[in-house]
């Protein structure tokens, strides 16, 4: 298989405000929120990151999507450097978190074209994707609805057809499905084993154990800004479960008694 | 290029569609400020004018106690309307009170050998007190207040002419008193108008553009709308463009209409016709206030655009802005200050200052069209860094995750 996603020694540390440094009980203003993190992932193949709040995967994530910048560092997408090539980077993800919205005065109609338009794609392509998008999720009914009145479920199907509006080759999920009732959670599960079966390249962070267990060929567990382990589903989890797996590395890196 | 004239027009599009599609911000923001200026200022020249304005036919009651020989005649022309009504001492408080209670006009009490008291008056010694007239009135009684005016007119004249020993304008054949006064219908409504005008221009400006401006970029940003613009390849340059000019378009719609308000109210409130306006100045000056209205609308729009987007919030972008309202208003009144518009380009290559002298300029025909152009020039260049720096901004973490 071709190599997509290439991450190598990526490093990113945060400057805390003493608010923050209160909360997380550190003495230490800077925080290294990734540490050396390297990983590889291949064509058509789904990339599982799991970790615990504040690991530094969705640092990661944001990296790899170019909305930071690594301290040190890089990763190639498709061949392109997420430092000095990032509108190519661009054109070739779809990034989806539950942090970055639809502004929720327009219609999913509206603000399909637009993303289109900000993609550079031409009228007939988007139509094109259009159609065929908006028939896959079902938005063809609340297509002329704003954002703001549509339910949490319809918003995320629109958030998924606006996230791949350019047909990427590569898709970034960070954690999808937090914060979404079991119905609309289900709607972004669906929709990543559709990308799978279709064949393109995902990479994932998520807390469901189940769903990295199902859809993913190979996964990376990140703790405490390290790379901890990485490999295929089956070499990390082996006889027991990925649950059983990650408390156990999470033990014996932390030693915390959990 | 092409990406970033895409993305500009692409994000032009969705602001100016974002604000003209929503009835309620376009009328409140651009109909409703505009309207109630024009109504304000109306109402309140209309109010001013008929505060003290009396009756035509009225006759005022002028109670006149000792009224001297020498003095009668100067009330007796028919066109004062004034009635006089001979009192006795013994009659001034009751009159007094009939005053207080709006029921008469005006009390005037000479002393009781008046004529003779002058003569005996020397100007140049003064050794006993000047004989002394009362005058009492209740000048929040509309007619009281107008009689006082007459009467005290007429006494000041006849006060200057016991002693006088030259004449200011007197009246001759080919000329009357008021032709002495050169100022122009144009020149008053200018003097009037270049006071007010260029505060409230830049205020209309500033307070447009904040009421889209931290709301379009701080609350983008805020609800993570931005952020889902930034991971595409849009070109930032091109956001930063489209957003200053889409929000603009709003601005500078909405100062206009105010500044419409405004401006056609004004004669009214000085007593003329609203098509005044259009004899005391030319296309050419509506047109250089178009230029220095845009290049303002610019100004304020950039400016608060990086104050919104280096915000966490709308709450703290408007908070930002605070302090900024505060100048505004400030260089709103340097036409003042410095007595007009000066010549010396210098000023006209401070921003926001430029605007207001250029104002100044333009509604006192005191404009030098090369200082309009300069303003208009530094406007836009002033505008285009601000653009840049909000470009730099909208390249940085910070812009979509510092919260």
């Amino acid at each position: 298989m071709d190599e997509i996603l290439n991450v190598q020694n990526l490093c990113k540390t945060f400057k805390l405000s003493k608010k923050q440094q209160k909360l997380k009980n550190l003495k230490n203003p800077l925080l290294k929120a990734v540490d050396n993190v390297s990983f590889k992932s291949y064509e058509g193949e789904v990339f599982g990151l799991l970790g615990p709040n504040g690991a530094g995967k969705t640092t990661t994530m944001r990296m790899i999507a170019t909305l930071i910048n690594p301290d040190s560092g890089d990763a190639t997408i498709d061949g392109f450097s997420i430092r000095t090539e990032p509108a190519y980077v661009r054109q070739n993800i779809g990034f989806l978190t539950n942090e970055l919205k639809l502004d929720e005065y327009f219609t999913p109609n509206y603000l399909f074209d637009f993303f289109a338009d900000l993609h550079g794609l031409s009228k007939n392509t988007a139509a094109q994707r259009k159609e065929e998008l908006f028939t896959t999720f079902g938005i063809d009914n609340f297509a002329e609805v704003k954002v703001g009145s549509l339910s949490q479920g319809m918003r995320q199907k629109a958030s998924l057809a606006i996230s791949i509006v350019h047909d990427p080759n590569i898709i970034i999920f960070d954690e999808p499905t937090n914060g979404l009732d079991v119905i609309t959670a289900k709607v972004v599960v669906d929709f990543l084993v559709s990308l799978k079966e279709q064949g393109k390249s995902i990479i994932l962070s998520t807390h469901i154990f189940g769903l990295l267990e199902n859809l993913c060929d190979r996964i990376g567990i990140i703790i405490d800004g390290k790379m901890v382990a990485c490999d295929t589903v089956e070499k990390i989890v082996g006889e027991k479960t990925l649950e059983d797996v990650f408390f156990n590395i999470y033990r014996e890196t932390t030693k915390e008694d959990i | 290029m092409n990406n970033m004239k895409r993305t500009t027009l692409s994000i032009m599009k969705k602001e100016c569609r974002r604000i003209f599609t929503d009835r309620r911000l376009f009328f409140t923001t651009v109909i409703l400020p505009g309207l109630m200026m024009f109504i304000l200022y109306s109402i309140m020249g209309s109010f001013i004018a008929n505060l003290f304005a009396v009756d035509e036919e009225h006759l005022f009651q002028v109670h006149v106690v000792n009224l001297p020989n020498s003095a009668a005649e100067l009330f007796a022309p028919d066109e004062l309307q004034l009635q006089i009504i001979p009192t006795n001492e013994a009659d001034i408080n009751e009159i007094i009170q009939r005053l207080a209670d709006r029921q008469t006009d005006i009390l005037i009490v000479f002393p009781s050998n008046f004529d003779a008291e002058v003569a005996a008056f020397d100007v140049a010694t003064a050794t006993t007190p000047a004989p002394n007239v009362q005058i009492w009135a209740n000048t929040a009684h509309s007619t009281s207040h107008q009689a006082r005016h007459i009467v005290t007119t007429i006494l000041n004249d006849y006060h200057h002419a016991l002693t006088h020993r030259f004449s200011i304008n007197a009246p001759t054949e080919y000329t009357n008193e008021d032709d002495f006064d050169l100022a122009t219908e144009a020149d008053v409504f200018a003097m009037a108008i270049g006071i007010m005008i260029p505060m409230v221009f830049i205020i209309v400006i500033f307070s447009g553009s904040q009421a889209i401006v931290p709301e379009s970029i701080a609350g983008e940003k805020e609800r993570g709308t931005l952020g889902s613009m930034l991971v595409t390849p849009a070109c930032r340059s091109g956001m930063a463009l489209g957003k200053i000019l889409g929000l603009g378009v709003f601005a500078l719609l909405s100062a206009l209409v105010s500044m419409l308000g405004i401006i056609l109210s004004a004669p009214i409130m000085l007593g003329m016709s609203a098509s005044n306006l259009f004899d005391f100045y030319s296309i050419a000056d509506f047109v250089l206030l178009l230029l220095v209205s845009i290049s303002t609308t610019l100004i304020a729009v950039s400016l608060l655009s990086v104050l919104s987007a280096l915000a966490k919030s709308v709450k703290e972008a408007n908070a930002f802005a605070m302090p900024l309202t505060f100048i505004i208003i400030v260089t709103g009144f340097v036409g003042l200050l410095l007595g007009g518009a000066p010549d010396e380009f210098f000023f006209y290559l401070i921003p926001v200052v430029n605007s207001a002298l250029s104002i100044t300029a333009v509604f006192s025909f005191d404009v030098n069209v090369v200082n309009v152009l300069i303003t208009v020039a530094t406007n836009i260049a002033i505008s285009l860094i601000f653009a840049f720096v909000l470009a730099k901004i909208f390249n940085s973490e910070k812009i979509v995750f510092d919260k």
